[in-house]
């Protein structure tokens, strides 16, 4: 049968996406290093991480009044 | 203590005198966003920090918003270091030249004076944690306004550098939160 | 006096991008300090940034004040251009 009681106690300790994220909590995967750019890219970039260029993109989406 | 270098952390140009965006980037270096409040909220919030990843993360992240403090004022100076009275005039800045001249101050782009009301210390790691990451993202967004209004592309360099640091800023508040929280449930169970 | 400039202006740039990369690095040691190849690439960047920091004091004067380096005669720290005001 089904058991709400249950199903909460299953539910609570996780996150949708992620196994170690908990409800209520704001949570960030940890960044792992890889390659990273020569001193003058990085300085271009505003980071020496290619996996944390953002570059800002107007949404052209964007509603008029946003 | 601090020790300061003789140098920016990122080459500063601009590309003419423009006294209208002089008058817009002070958003970042008096506003509630800017980088006077960003070093400050940092700087004050790590003596009560439960970890040494928090006390230093806190450290380094406020000392360099200072830079971007100086990085951003470099900005306002170049652009209107060269400005004439009658650029000053059209661009509407007579209310501001009145009282400062070309000097910098320390207040927002609406001309509202740097208060320390624009940050928090709560007592509270994780509240404070959570602050500093909504402050890197509303920091973020500022600069992506500046970027909409900026008709300078050299500007826009110096710009799309600040706002990827806050990108950086962000991701790093985000694991000092997943330590904080660790310490803070290893404490619970033992 | 220009080409003067532009050569400090240069070395600056230099200087800038090197420590930008410490900068970046020293964020990422303080939540990942257990990681080796930052740490190796962290401790690579220090030493080639004093070099061009040494460099760069012999020509243009201090970097830092408070007893980071020594000076020449004259005293040098007050020299201009400013931070603010140097061209790039």
């Amino acid at each position: 049968m089904f058991n709400p009681r249950k199903e909460i106690d299953f539910m609570e300790p996780t996150g949708a996406c992620f196994p170690q994220a908990r409800l209520s909590e704001a949570w960030t995967p940890y960044q792992m290093i890889g390659m990273i750019f020569d001193p003058p890219i990085g300085l271009f970039h505003g980071t020496i991480f290619p996996e944390l260029v953002r570059p800002y993109m107007p949404n052209p989406n964007a509603p008029e009044w946003y | 203590m601090w020790i300061y270098e003789k140098k920016l952390e990122y080459p500063v140009r601009v590309s003419c005198p423009n006294p209208r965006l002089a008058k817009i980037v002070l958003e970042q270096y008096g506003g509630a966003d800017g980088e006077a409040g960003a070093a400050n909220r940092y700087l004050t919030q790590r003596y009560m920090m439960p970890t040494g990843m928090a006390k230093g993360v806190l450290t380094d992240i406020g000392t360099e918003e200072l830079a971007h403090w100086e990085i951003i004022a470099t900005l306002f100076y170049k652009l209107i270091k060269d400005a004439s009275i009658d650029q000053i005039k059209k661009a509407g800045l007579e209310d501001y030249y009145v009282n400062h001249g070309k000097d910098v101050y320390l207040q927002s782009a609406g001309g509202v004076p740097f208060t320390a009301a624009y940050f928090a210390t709560k007592g509270d790691p994780v509240a404070n944690l959570v602050e500093d990451m909504a402050a890197e993202q509303k920091a973020r967004a500022t600069y992506e306004h500046i970027l909409t209004l900026s008709d300078d592309p050299c500007v826009n360099e110096t710009i799309k550098f600040l706002r990827e640091r806050e990108v950086v800023h962000f991701q790093r508040f985000g694991e000092v939160l997943d330590n904080v929280y660790t310490f803070m449930n290893t404490k619970k169970c033992f | 006096m220009n080409k003067k400039m532009s050569q400090q202006a240069k070395m600056l740039k230099e200087i800038m991008s090197y420590e930008f990369t410490a900068v970046d690095l020293n964020l990422y040691l303080d939540t990942h300090p257990c990681d080796m190849k930052a740490l190796a690439e962290y401790n690579c960047v220090t030493h080639q940034l004093d070099i061009l920091k040494r460099a760069y004091e012999q020509c243009y004067g201090p970097l830092a004040a408070f007893g980071s380096t020594p000076s020449q005669f004259p005293w040098m720290w007050i020299d201009e251009p400013w931070p603010w005001e140097v061209e790039f």
